[in-house]
């Protein structure tokens, strides 16, 4: 348990701290400064990765923009864990019973939608607060980790010691705390399966034009620039693209390794 | 069955409140955006009173549920052409993309196991595919879509309705994921059944490798062969809206796209309709399927 | 089920091929553009892109060429007395294209169709005319309400052509079916793709040799540039985020051309009068930049204007008033909130042109904070007042500045167009003299009034900018936005 635990904590302060120190570093290499007269540099010495249509830094506003993709990802994820992890286990405790129903109905009705309608619908009336408006997708993603949760909920609740202690007549919720931590780890594990399609997300609603203000970067808004004038600048478009990727094979790599630990 | 298809209606009637309940948190009013800008306010009010759309939200949602039950399909407010056409029409292009890309996600699945089977050292093919499942629809097709442009400018990636070839490239690109997880279900069915001593047996009896492909091996993955492909066929879905909006397919991506900005109401329904009916046909179909390929599954 | 696969493929794969071969010695014209007609009626249309061509196919009583001058269509010449009744003689030897003869039943069967319940232009002249009349043989007249010496203005555009009266019941027209005077007639319209070819029987002699003409639907920028540039299309408009990836290829250079024509449209930065003092907005109309603006987001195709009207129809030697030690002054006299919000939308570059305008402002102490919203979105948003300040575009149907200022700064037209709700008498009175043949003095204090208390700041007036290969000569766009394509001769 107490292995489980300590690798629970590093995954949550990787989580934290990482976008946190991205985004740091990005502004200290000045993201935001329009130099109107180094407009579309090809990377020199000054400028690494180049810079973009009113002569701001490419690189600091990669940096700054991955970082903001993956916190705005993780606030999405964490809003999304908890709610599947709560939903899921009274799933699960309830199997087949009324609660469990509604639960799975929502999810079904969830999982139907077109999640564009979901996000355009909520992004539009909310108010710019970016934070805010990645905590909504979360609403609307719990439903995959949530199955998980369930099935896990259910097998535990088959379990012998669970049994005994409904026999000796603990209450629903009571056994409900007691399964919970033990679902916990797989559900984190899996969900971090889920993150690259979170970033996907973030990235594909910016590049629609949804997210991050300008001229805060954000890796959406860098790579559709970035296509559209591809053909006079390059580095525009290859370098945001690259980051995204990195970003992507990264996280899969590092969630694959810690599924594989052996606990 | 029964329990299933009442389920099912239940959700979409679920889903068509949803919608509508979302789509009213929208704040813009179509009839402005029909008429512009400089459009008198007289002029959009008029046009609000013929669409319905001054009268209170909940006798707006009556009125409409009432005509989403009687299948009334509506016509467009923004395009003003009845919506099932287009619908249909665009239907027709994203169907064609989903079913070329999951046609080559069959051949190449196959393909690669085939070869794995026959030629055990070159199983390390199969891990190529893994680069599928880690990149999201949307982020393989605009590295493909960028890296096309800088190096090959002449390329006409317009879509012609006339000419296949050049959908091609787009179904590629949607079968990546598709692909990937084809070839490992089948790979380690593979290898699950080739490890099992039914298998080591009929090895003793001296079938061909071809005959032991296709015969005995590609029979016993069929059901979760055919379990992933309808799962992946609804999944293709979200996939091919963004597919189609960076090809520029006139699909049905774009056209949801567009009835959300546009707040074109009917088109919405339309487009969810088929959504939902969709999704319950793939339902029945696979139930069905696997009634008739595993009479022990119930 | 690998069965049901390949019969499923090879059904939705069975789609008819249309061929487009060429016949020898026709001169066909492409011309894509991004939206799909809707209607080629002119009453019906509620899109101004529709107009494009509409404008080939119909004629109206007069038109304007691209020097901004009025020129006679079906109308040989016209008079006044009053300026209040117009007399126009129609044209004896005019065939529509179904080869009935234009009479002036014509005319005036259009023109009460253009004023009725189904016309989506009725509001140009509802309240201006009172009546329409026929003198035989060949007079049209109109009678307006009140004189107005700039009468002729409101009806050079399209919106106005003349339509046979056998259309009446013709519930196809506009759809399939569009009968005018025009250059070209209709032979083929689908969604994507309406050919035309040219009117043989055309009133008016021109030396184009084009033969056949085809408007063609293609929404994405890029894909239309490709089809552009390998010779798939004649000609396009230039997709202001592409141009500056277009004007610095020497591959375009080579083979391609780029033609700038004004049209009535202005660019603006609107304010929330309300939230914004006096001060506040001269200091933000004194500290912006048009120059700057018009180089990095438009590339230079469109003209710096400081002035609340097109070009084409009002300029000024200054049109860059930049003059930041003054902004300053306005600002410390103004006592700015600590933040202000621009509120952007995805036309036109709008992102970059709030991202320059926020350096900009930067340089006066004042922090703006982007919002950016869908072109629908930004609308319903001014018209709630929810944003301190907002980008914007007029296009205008009008080709006089009259109409132009009256609806946008007359109490009468409060909320729109009169966006900022200026509600000014001064301005109404000077506003409702405008109708004398010599106004340009009273123009002129109009727009001084405007400018020393400005509800909005104008930023400049695009160009309607064409890209085509170096063979297609004589192409030019009046300032409606319609390609004068009669005259066009491709020499290959």
């Amino acid at each position: 348990m107490t292995k489980k635990f300590k690798i629970l904590t590093v995954i949550i302060i990787t989580l934290a701290i990482t976008p946190n120190l991205l985004i740091k570093i990005g502004e200290k290499l000045d993201p935001l400064s329009i130099n109107l007269n180094s407009t579309y540099q090809p990377p020199s010495q000054k400028h690494p990765l180049g810079t973009d249509y009113l002569g701001r830094d490419l690189l600091a506003r990669i940096i700054y923009a991955t970082g903001l993709s993956l916190k705005m990802s993780s606030i999405t994820l964490s809003v999304s864990l908890i709610l599947s992890l709560t939903l899921g286990s009274i799933a699960g405790i309830f199997y087949n019973k009324i609660p469990d129903k509604i639960i799975s109905w929502i999810s079904s009705l969830l999982m139907t939608t077109p999640l564009i309608l979901l996000i355009s619908a909520t992004l539009s009336t909310l108010e710019p607060n970016p934070e805010f408006t990645y905590l909504t997708i979360g609403l609307f993603t719990w439903t995959i980790p949530a199955r998980l949760v369930r099935t896990e909920t259910i097998q535990l609740k088959n379990s012998t010691f669970i049994t005994a202690q409904k026999a000796l007549g603990f209450p629903n919720y009571l056994i409900m705390i007691k399964i919970i931590p033990l679902t916990i780890y797989p559900a984190v594990i899996n969900s971090l399966f889920i993150l690259p399609e979170l970033i996907s997300i973030e990235v594909a609603l910016s590049f629609l034009g949804f997210g991050p203000q300008p001229p805060t970067p954000s890796l959406g808004k860098l790579i559709l620039t970035g296509t559209l004038e591809a053909n006079i600048a390059w580095w525009q478009a290859i370098f945001p693209i690259t980051a995204l990727v990195f970003l992507i094979t990264s996280i899969y790599f590092l969630s694959k390794k810690l599924s594989q630990l052996q606990i | 069955m029964i329990k299933n298809i009442i389920y099912s209606i239940s959700l979409i009637i679920g889903m068509f409140t949803l919608s509508f309940i979302l789509f009213n948190l929208i704040p813009t009013n179509p009839a402005r955006i029909i008429l512009g800008p400089s459009a008198p306010e007289e002029a959009v009010k008029k046009l609000q009173k013929e669409l319905n759309l001054d009268k209170p939200l909940h006798s707006q949602y009556i009125t409409e549920l009432i005509n989403f039950l009687k299948l009334k399909p509506g016509k467009s407010i923004i395009l003003n052409k009845p919506t099932i056409n287009e619908t249909i029409n665009k239907l027709k292009n994203s169907s064609q993309l989903i079913i070329l890309s999951l046609l080559i996600a069959l051949i190449i699945s196959y393909t690669l196991n085939l070869i794995a089977f026959y030629v055990p050292k070159l199983k390390p093919i199969i891990n190529l595919t893994k680069l599928g499942v880690i990149l999201p629809t949307f982020v393989s097709s605009i590295t493909i879509a960028v890296l096309l442009t800088l190096t090959l400018p002449e390329l006409s990636l317009r879509y012609q309705p006339q000419n296949i070839s050049t959908l091609i490239l787009p179904a590629l690109i949607l079968s990546f994921y598709p692909t990937a997880l084809l070839t490992h279900i089948l790979n380690n069915k593979i290898n699950e059944i080739t490890q099992s001593q039914y298998f080591i047996s009929t090895l003793a009896l001296g079938f061909s490798k071809n005959y032991l492909f296709h015969k005995i091996l590609l029979k016993s993955t069929l059901v979760s062969l055919i379990s992933t492909w309808t799962n992946l066929l609804s999944v293709a879905f979200f996939s091919t809206i963004t597919i189609e909006i960076i090809f520029s397919i006139p699909g049905i991506g774009p056209l949801l796209l567009q009835s959300i900005t546009q707040k074109d109401f009917p088109m919405l329904k339309t487009i969810l309709i088929i959504n939902a009916f969709f999704f319950i046909l793939v339902n029945t179909l696979t139930e069905i399927i696997y009634h008739k390929i595993d009479p022990r599954i119930k | 089920m690998k069965k049901i696969i390949t019969i499923t493929i090879i059904i939705s794969l069975i789609i008819p091929i249309s061929c487009s071969k060429q016949q020898k010695g026709e001169n066909e014209l492409i011309f894509a553009i991004e939206n799909e007609i809707t209607t080629l009626d002119p009453i019906k249309t509620k899109h101004i892109y529709d107009l494009q061509v509409i404008g080939q196919i119909y004629n109206g009583l007069i038109e304007i060429n691209e020097k901004n001058q009025i020129v006679p269509a079906l109308a040989e010449n016209w008079s006044t007395t009053d300026y209040k009744t117009w007399k126009f003689k129609i044209r004896n030897n005019v065939l529509f294209h179904d080869n009935s003869k234009l009479k002036p039943s014509d005319v005036l069967f259009s023109f009460k169709r253009i004023l009725s319940k189904e016309s989506n232009s009725a509001w140009i002249l509802s309240d201006v005319i009172k009546n329409f009349k026929i003198i035989p043989p060949d007079t049209f007249v109109i009678e307006l309400n009140k004189p107005d010496p700039h009468f002729l203005h409101r009806i050079t555009s399209p919106l106005f052509s003349i339509v046979p009266e056998t259309i009446k019941n013709l519930k196809e027209f506009g759809s399939n079916i569009a009968i005018g005077t025009g250059p070209f007639k209709l032979l083929q319209k689908t969604d994507n793709e309406i050919i035309l070819i040219r009117n043989e029987n055309y009133w008016e002699k021109t030396n184009g040799n084009v033969s056949k003409l085809k408007f063609v639907t293609i929404k994405n920028d890029q894909i239309r540039l490709s089809e552009l540039k390998a010779g798939k299309i004649s000609v396009m408009y230039l997709p202001l985020h592409l141009a500056p990836t277009i004007t610095k290829s020497p591959e375009i250079n080579e083979k391609f051309q780029i033609s700038s024509f004004p049209t009535f449209n202005i660019h603006f930065i609107g304010f929330n009068t309300k939230k914004l003092n006096i001060h506040l907005r001269k200091a933000i109309n004194l500290a912006i930049d048009r120059n700057e603006i018009t180089k990095i987001a438009t590339s230079n195709l469109a003209i710096p204007n400081p002035n609340p009207l097109p070009t084409p129809l009002w300029t000024t030697k200054e049109t860059n008033p930049f003059n930041p030690e003054e902004a300053v002054k306005e600002i410390k006299m103004a006592k700015p909130p600590h933040e202000l919000q621009l509120l952007v939308h995805d036309k036109y570059n709008s992102p970059i042109i709030g991202e320059l305008i926020q350096n900009q402002l930067k340089k006066i102490n004042l922090n703006i904070t982007l919002k950016q919203v869908d072109f629908n979105t930004a609308i319903d948003f001014i018209l709630k007042d929810k944003s301190d300040l907002y980008l914007m575009f007029f296009e205008f149907v009008f080709s006089s500045p009259e109409p132009i200022l009256f609806n946008l700064f007359h109490s009468s037209k409060i909320p729109v167009p009169n966006f900022w709700k200026l509600n000014n008498k001064e301005i109404d009175q000077l506003l409702e003299q405008l109708n004398k043949p010599n106004n340009q003095k009273i123009l002129q204090e109009i727009i001084n009034k405007i400018n020393s208390n400005p509800p909005l700041a104008p930023l400049f007036t695009l160009n309607a900018n064409i890209i085509y290969p170096k063979y297609i000569q004589n192409i030019s766009i009046n300032p409606h936005n319609i390609a004068m394509l009669k005259k066009v001769k491709i020499q290959k």
